[in-house]
């Protein structure tokens, strides 16, 4: 026991270098540089990250304030430079860790001769530089509703989440990830609403993260998932302001991470990525008929080709005269078991959907008239496949790219598959065998602790208004409850439900 | 043994509604109007309901065993408590057995109407195969996930299944229902006995009981459970009588998917097909819900895990389906399982209810003595 003490005692503090050791480390790149002069008798030096700092502020905020007040101020120590260079949060420090740190980040460290080991380090990184300016949210695109999304600074994506939840209770709390990148993440919460468990887990998991390099949001995503064997996306990554701020004010909590145009929520269930915030926009009975729209899109989109693949291999006496005739004229000249057929077409649009994805916008759209016309016609003519199933398939992938969440649409895509094996193996009830094992997968699946299915199980018939139907805003005053969250209304019910007499 | 079950294994009470009716309902729902007409005709229906009364008396009565059971335990730690370790575990273990034994006749059932209906020339094990890996990856999960599988299985077939069976009314002979009250009180009790395996399910409570929050107050959806289970029964058994005359019955195996074949939709047909399909979803909560109350049983006795002992009674179910194929078979076991779940719920906890309210009153009056 005494040994290990002594070991961890050794690891929390590890040995202080000497500054002069870090600036001769910095000196090897290039692009750092080292600036020193005399002014009014005072030996100072500069350092900065050339690449990091932005020229403007170097120069109008800080050269020039210290070459043109420093000699009206002799006595001036590092302290003190707050009353003279116009910047804000100047910190001083003798930490060479957090010096390194903040050196790195675009700060600009200025130190006097008299006071050697010490640094003041000034903010002027270029935040912006070589990042995108704004976001049109094009990939979660919604006709009606503001078009304005997430970019890759976190400072940004905090300003429009503060400016639309004007309450003191919205707490951002920062946290570094990231043994290389030290990236910096941010929970967003609402204090009195999220419920403090949850945010507790999250920051937990966000603090127990490993990981060199975070590149995207979509990373810590992984890394924070309850479950990494599954196909579903265990939270909602959104680039839209709208979600991200329904989201945290129904009790949710949100993540961002610097260079991430999106938001990860959580705890998220599975029926919150068939949610569009167009439901919102539109009069909830139109909203409600999108709404069903997209489920039905979805179960299409899973059941229809292992039903065609099961019909046809095995229960084609399910088939109705009328309809026999033309599935025959149709499948005349295939020589392919249904199964294959349909695998063939699937990983045929598979394919066109990557390829789009991979090339450039103008090339995609000319793969997409190529391959979707021009091959779909071929194989059709060549006797590969038979035009109906041509149909269903196309139908099928129409139907998958309605969800708006894109993570989820790919999920769905790829269930398909199990589904067509299943189907080829035992019918119709190796599809409800599917069925099965995709309803028992699901109820194992978690977000943050909280059941993925919910509020269908555990059952909350309360919180159905928001699910399949978009009730009207008179009855949705209350946040889901199977969040737990801190406080039960979002606005005032009674207010929402007043209702007049005839002619009063 | 005996420690709390932590909340978050817990499941509403409101619950044991869905696990309980999904336990009733099974593959006796499809054929148990033949047995049934034949022993009280026209007046099956009120066979039905007299089952379905005599269901809610012993839900009643397992309840009521359970208020004298220490803090909620199961049905394991009772015995143990009032036969010692010794003749407890012996009659858990008949316990053990009877759940295994649900599970591999309902399992083998389903699969005997599969072969018969929709493929006759697929070997029997590839399904109990699949039924039994899915079963492993469901119990796994543990109850809740078991649980949420009994909610599935009651909505999903309530939506797709049951409305189907009201088509055959189009063709309905309402004469058929006369002359009411045709036999005689006794005779309807000895066709009630038939019911026995149709209303069965509701035993698997005393394995779950600690698994539910707030036990006590559940009772009133078991209640609801077991009413709703007698009304479905009471729908199929009206609709039968109606649609089918007492001698053609008797020449009809499963009546309830031969009424499945009467819907008429534009683009698909021979519905029964989809029925049964989507029967798997019925079925399927009643093998996984025996195989966890098995498990539970041999974790409780034998303080084995239940992921070692989970592949070991799933491989003797398997093993078990391969050696019970033929159809005479099938019905032997069907008959036994009525039996021994006949005796379990309406001999046996009645007489354990008796036996733990005497001693509870031998051992009050023992300690008002001195």
């Amino acid at each position: 026991m005494g040994l290990f003490m002594f070991w961890k005692k050794k690891k929390k503090r590890p040995p202080q270098r000497p500054i002069s050791q870090l600036w001769e480390k910095l000196r090897q790149s290039s692009d750092f540089v080292e600036l020193s002069f005399i002014v009014g008798g005072k030996e100072l030096s500069i350092y900065y990250f050339d690449s990091l700092v932005d020229p403007q502020v170097l120069q109008e905020q800080i050269l020039c304030h210290l070459q043109n007040d420093i000699p009206k101020h002799p006595t001036v120590r590092l302290e003190d430079l707050q009353q003279i260079v116009p910047i804000q949060r100047i910190e001083v420090s003798e930490d060479t860790a957090l010096i390194e740190e903040k050196v790195l980040k675009g700060f600009v460290a200025v130190s006097f001769r008299e006071q050697p080991g010490k640094a003041a380090l000034m903010s002027a990184a270029a935040e912006n530089l070589g990042l995108r300016e704004n976001n049109d949210s094009e990939n979660e695109f919604s006709v009606v509703g503001p078009k304005v999304g997430f970019v890759e600074n976190v400072g940004v994506n905090l300003h429009l989440i503060r400016r639309q939840v004007v309450t003191p209770n919205l707490v951002f709390r920062e946290m570094s990830v990231g043994s290389v990148s030290k990236t910096k993440v941010v929970i967003a919460y609402i204090d009195g609403v999220a419920n403090p468990e949850v945010v507790q887990t999250v920051t937990q998991r966000l603090e127990a993260i490993h990981f060199d390099v975070v590149f995207d949001n979509a990373i810590l995503d992984q890394l924070l998932a309850d479950n990494s064997r599954t196909p579903f996306p265990l939270f909602i990554s959104t680039e839209r302001i709208d979600r991200a701020v329904y989201a945290i004010v129904s009790g949710q909590v949100a993540i961002f991470c610097d260079g991430s145009p999106y938001a990860v929520i959580g705890p998220a269930a599975l029926f919150d990525f068939f949610t569009s915030p167009e439901d919102y926009y539109l009069p909830w009975v139109l909203g409600t008929f999108f709404r069903l729209i997209r489920f039905f899109g979805v179960a299409f989109s899973v059941l229809a080709s292992p039903i065609y693949v099961a019909v046809l291999t095995y229960h084609y006496e399910m088939i109705p005269e009328d309809l026999l005739g033309p599935i025959i004229y149709s499948r005349s000249n295939v020589p392919f078991p249904p199964v294959l057929e349909v695998l063939f077409l699937e990983i045929t649009i598979e394919l066109l959907r990557e390829a789009g994805a991979r090339l450039p916008t103008k090339v995609a759209q000319t793969l997409g008239i190529v391959g979707g016309i021009v091959i779909g016609q071929a194989t059709v003519d060549a006797g590969l496949t038979s035009t109906i199933l041509l149909i269903v398939v196309a139908l099928a992938a129409l139907a998958s790219f309605t969800t708006p969440i894109f993570k989820m649409s790919n999920t769905i895509r790829f269930i398909r598959f199990p589904f067509i094996l299943f189907a080829a193996g035992w019918g119709g009830i190796g599809i409800i065998f599917a069925v099965c094992g995709l309803l028992i997968h699901l109820g194992r699946l978690q977000s943050f602790g909280y059941p993925y299915l919910l509020p269908f199980y555990p059952l909350r018939v309360r919180n159905f208004r928001d699910t399949f139907i978009r009730s009207p805003y008179s009855e949705t005053a209350e946040r889901p409850m199977f969040l737990r969250p801190r406080s039960r209304f979002r606005y005032d019910p009674n207010e929402a439900k007043q209702k007049r007499d005839i002619d009063e | 043994m005996k420690q709390a079950i932590p909340e978050r294994f817990l499941i509403s009470p409101f619950l044991a509604f869905f696990v309980i009716h999904a336990a009733q309902i099974g593959v006796g729902a499809l054929s148990f109007q033949r047995p049934l007409m034949k022993e009280a005709g026209q007046d099956a229906w009120i066979v039905v309901l007299l089952a379905g009364l005599a269901a809610h008396g012993l839900v009643w009565l397992m309840y009521r065993l359970f208020s004298y059971s220490p803090s909620g335990g199961d049905i394991v730690s009772l015995h143990e408590q009032y036969f010692g370790r010794w003749i407890g575990g012996v009659l858990s273990l008949g316990l053990l057995f009877y759940y295994a034994l649900v599970a591999l006749t309902v399992l083998q059932s389903y699969i005997e109407i599969i072969k018969v209906w929709v493929f006759p020339l697929m070997g029997a094990w590839q399904f109990s195969l699949v039924f039994l890996l899915l079963t492993y990856y469901a119990v796994l999960g543990g109850f809740r996930v078991v649980a949420g599988l009994c909610v599935w299985g009651v909505v999903i077939p309530l939506l797709t299944i049951f409305p189907m069976v009201f088509f055959p009314l189009e063709y309905a002979q309402y004469r058929n229902l006369f002359p009411v009250f045709d036999h005689s009180f006794g005779q309807l009790v000895k066709a009630s006995k038939e019911m026995t395996l149709q209303y069965l399910g509701f035993e698997m409570l005393l394995m779950y009981y600690p698994f539910l929050k707030n036990a006590p107050s559940s009772q009133k959806w078991a209640h609801a459970a077991n009413a709703f289970t007698t009304f479905i029964y009471l729908v199929v058994m009206l609709i039968s009588i109606v649609f089918y005359n007492k001698e053609q019955i008797q020449h009809i195996t499963w009546p309830t998917l031969t009424l499945a074949k009467i819907p008429e939709v534009p683009f698909i047909e021979r519905m029964e097909y989809i029925v049964i399909s989507i029967y798997v979803l019925v079925v399927f909560p009643i093998i996984t819900i025996s195989v966890w109350a098995a498990m539970r049983v041999v974790k409780q006795l034998f303080a084995v895990q239940q992921r070692r002992s989970l592949p070991v009674l799933l491989a003797v179910l398997f093993v078990g389906t391969l050696f019970v194929q033929e159809k005479t078979d099938i019905d032997r076991l069907m008959k036994w399982t009525a039996e021994a779940g006949f005796y379990l719920a309406a001999v046996y906890i009645p007489l354990l209810y008796v036996y733990v309210w005497a001693a509870e009153k031998v051992k009050k009056a023992l300690q008002q003595k001195p």
